[in-house]
């Protein structure tokens, strides 16, 4: 029984002596990172839901979380059992001379979380990147072969964007990448209702798995579609029942909170109609645009930006399903279907932030080997989401656990370090961040287009020759 | 068949959790009452046991009456430098709406914007929340309002339309909170969590309209947080403000908080200063007694607990 079980933890966690080799180094860079970084803005929320379930008002009792609220009902029995041996008033400190440095950025709380706080709240995003690059290893494996396999495990478990977004920010994207990873190869497979639930699981970590569900539904829906009008029996219509069977099966999973309150919902649907716009898409030129205006944006009355690009995004993921999907619904065209949808969205919708590459990145690493090109994306998309992370208030805000937890650097030091970059850099800052968000932009574009418009791998090659003239 | 059950074991495991947060045992409720002996009131309270220690304060306060209303929030829409931005006006909506629910209140919160203002001033006495500049020809309106019994809670230096008028004027200044509060999960004294508003209001402006100071002071006494001003049959609860960036010191999440203990304890009809004794609630529950001395005609007596892992309160009034 034992050896049995060491024998399926072997094959899972160490398939390959390479994928145990880039495993070690991932997860001890990642541990080592965890308990001293956050991005406090951005942990706020956590520890509102967290506090706020250890009070008995549920995650959104203090309104802080407005995620849909799978996410806290993964942490909370983490923090439960951690609250037996810790006092929760240690989870985390305020810190009054934050205050002015945080009122003049706008991005951040006088409130750092402690080191043990932030292993604990980041060891589920760990170990969904490990669990994104073992399902990567073993799909590219099955499709290309052991060392496409082991290569793909390395470009997703070492990639530098990964490791930061789930290991220093401390955001969870990536377990709803796991999911939608999860649910695209289970429909792959024919497998509708597995692939249905584990869609629902993502929508209930994230918005965005709605996006490909859509894709999905489409490629259900066109053969049904050509059976009704054909008259023929309608042998699609089990798959398209059981796939949204499975996505029914998914809400068990919530199904208190749907019964106790509404409430919630009125916080989630708000957080994806927000006007703010800017970031890794088309939109990188407002921050810019809002300098000069003086700060203001936004929209007041009237349907919010928001919302309209929240529907544009909904109508162009029919039209590109319909359209790519129309001849055929193999597991390739689904797969290259699925990134244009996923790469569209982040082109158009009002925010893309760097962690948000991360949807994307699983599909991209499984299409590397029919599509060498798309290697270059993601070490470009990883390059820019780090730099627009450190241009977006210095990296100094990530070390504020380190500081206040430690003593080096001070706290003090940091706070200056960023007003110094934040309003000392002002217009130049912008500058900065509209051109990583536009290079972003220009990047992800080059993801839908066609290899002989890619300007991206044009530029590459000639360099390549330039630099292999200039040798000779 | 390994993934089927791998995935169902994780959706019921979900369930559970989910179920264990919404409706599983909180924490208990505190117990609390109070009596009159000879000068002073005698409150005897008990804090519920918890898996550690946690800070909780007893305040007592002088009040002139008591009403529990319902609350709107006024949204003008307007944002300058010294009002509230819309969105942070919808955050305390919701902030408010949530603190009250967690300490048990039933008081409702709703939002009404400003061309809907006469007809909620039409509909007689409650509680209005104006966090921003008003349109200058409702001022007469609103003052007249308060003056007959309404609340009005003002947050920001442009939000007591009235200002200047009727005896009652209130100078605003920038709040100094680099020496005013120390580092910690909570503030000191009775555990008000607004601790940094842009701008606070003058202590001595308080005093001469027969005010309370109720919030966090400068290290000069000059500047404060909060304080109650008695008008006519009314009550103003002004506050620094207006609501700004950031969190745990100055947002919404804070003005709520403190919004809904404060005016769930009647504070907003004090008519002299407050008491309170800071508690250290053992990790096997707290029962005790406080003594406050007797003021006025009546007092209000409010225990709670001031650590984000709790969500206790618990009110109650005594006529002397």
């Amino acid at each position: 029984m034992f050896v049995r079980a060491q024998d399926t933890i072997r094959n899972v966690l160490a398939p390959t002596p390479t994928v145990l080799k880039f495993l070690v180094v991932g997860l001890l860079v990642r541990l080592l990172l965890a308990p001293w970084t956050s991005f406090p803005y951005d942990t706020y929320p956590f520890y509102g839901a967290v506090v706020g379930s250890l009070a008995g008002t549920g995650p959104y009792g203090n309104v802080l979380f407005t995620y849909p609220p799978l996410f806290a009902v993964l942490i909370t029995p983490l923090f439960m059992a951690l609250s037996y041996f810790m006092d929760p008033s240690a989870f985390g400190t305020f810190v009054p001379s934050m205050i002015e440095v945080s009122r003049a950025t706008g991005m951040l709380v006088p409130f750092v979380t402690s080191p043990m706080f932030n292993l604990v709240l980041k060891s589920p995003l760990i170990l969904g990147d490990l669990l994104v690059g073992l399902t990567l290893f073993r799909t590219v494996d099955r499709w290309k072969g052991r060392a496409a396999g082991e290569k793909a495990f390395l470009i997703w478990f070492l990639n530098p964007l990964v490791i930061f977004i789930s290991s220093v920010h401390g955001q969870f994207d990536v377990l709803a990448a796991y999911c939608t990873l999860l649910g695209a190869l289970f429909f792959f497979d024919r497998r509708y209702i597995l692939s249905g639930t584990l869609l629902g699981l993502g929508v209930l970590l994230k918005i965005y798995p709605v996006y490909i569900i859509l894709v999905l539904l489409v490629a259900l829906l066109i053969p049904l579609f050509r059976e009704l009008r054909e008259g023929r029996a309608l042998r699609s219509l089990r798959p398209t029942m059981s796939f949204m069977f499975g996505g029914m099966v998914s809400l068990v999973a919530i199904i208190p909170f749907l019964l106790d309150s509404s409430s919630f919902l009125e916080y989630v649907f708000r957080r994806g109609t927000y006007s703010s716009v800017g970031g890794m898409n088309i939109w990188f030129i407002s921050p810019l645009l809002s300098e000069f205006s003086g700060g203001e944006g936004g929209s007041e009355g009237g349907i919010p930006f928001g919302t309209i690009l929240l529907i544009t995004g909904f109508v162009l993921t029919l039209l590109i399903s319909y359209f790519m999907l129309r001849k055929g619904a193999d597991r390739k065209s689904l797969l290259l279907c699925c990134t244009m949808v996923l790469t569209v969205i982040l082109l158009t919708q009002a925010v893309t932030n760097p962690q948000y590459l991360i949807w994307l990145f699983p599909f991209i690493v499984l299409m590397i080997e029919d599509h060498p090109r798309m290697l270059k994306k993601v070490y470009a998309l990883s390059v820019l989401g780090l730099l627009y992370l450190f241009c977006l208030q210095s990296g100094f805000v990530f070390m504020y656990p380190m500081a206040q937890y430690i003593g080096w650097p001070s706290v003090t030091m940091l706070s200056q370090g960023i007003e110094a970059y934040f309003i000392g850099t002002s217009i130049a800052r912008n500058i900065v961040l509209c051109s990583l968000g536009g290079a972003g932009f220009l990047v992800l574009l080059t993801v839908i287009l066609p290899s002989h418009m890619d300007y991206l791998e044009r530029a590459i090659n000639g360099l390549k020759n330039w630099r292999g003239t200039d040798a000779k | 068949m390994r993934s089927e059950t791998l995935i169902a074991a994780f959706v019921v495991g979900m369930m559970l959790c989910s179920t264990f947060m919404v409706y599983g045992i909180g924490p208990g409720v505190p117990d609390l009452e109070a009596s009159v002996i000879g000068d002073d009131v005698l409150a005897e309270y008990s804090m519920p046991s918890s898996d550690h220690a946690y800070p909780g304060v007893i305040l007592a306060v002088p009040v002139s009456r008591y009403r529990q209303d319902d609350i709107a929030v006024l949204m003008t829409g307007r944002n300058g430098i010294q009002d509230s931005d819309p969105s942070m006006v919808q955050g305390l909506v919701d902030h408010l709406s949530a603190e009250l629910e967690n300490i048990g209140s039933d008081s409702k919160v709703s939002m009404i914007e400003e061309r809907y203002l006469s007809s909620y001033l039409g509909t007689g006495n409650g509680t209005l929340i104006i966090a921003s500049a008003l349109d200058p020809s409702l001022a007469q309106e609103v003052s007249e309002w308060v003056w007959n019994g309404g609340v009005l809670v003002s947050i920001g230096p442009l939000s007591i339309p009235f200002n200047g008028q009727d005896n009652l004027t209130i100078g605003y200044v920038p709040f100094d909170h680099d020496h005013a509060i120390s580092e910690g999960s909570a503030s000191e004294g009775p555990g008000l969590r607004m601790v940094a508003p842009p701008f606070g209001l003058l202590s001595s402006d308080v005093e001469s309209c027969q005010g309370t100071v109720l919030g966090l002071t400068d290290d000069d006494q000059n500047v404060t947080t909060m304080a109650a001003i008695p008008y006519g049959q009314g009550a103003v609860l002004a506050m620094g403000g207006p609501i700004k960036e950031p969190f745990r010191a100055s947002m919404e999440d804070v003005f709520a908080w403190d919004l809904a203990r404060c005016l769930e304890a009647g504070l907003q009809w004090a008519v002299g200063p407050l008491s309170y004794e800071p508690l250290t609630v053992p990790s096997s529950g707290l029962h005790d007694t406080s003594t406050f001395k007797g003021e006025g005609e009546a007092m209000s007596i409010a225990i709670y607990s001031l650590d984000d892992a709790h969500s206790l309160f618990s009110c109650v009034r005594v006529s002397l």
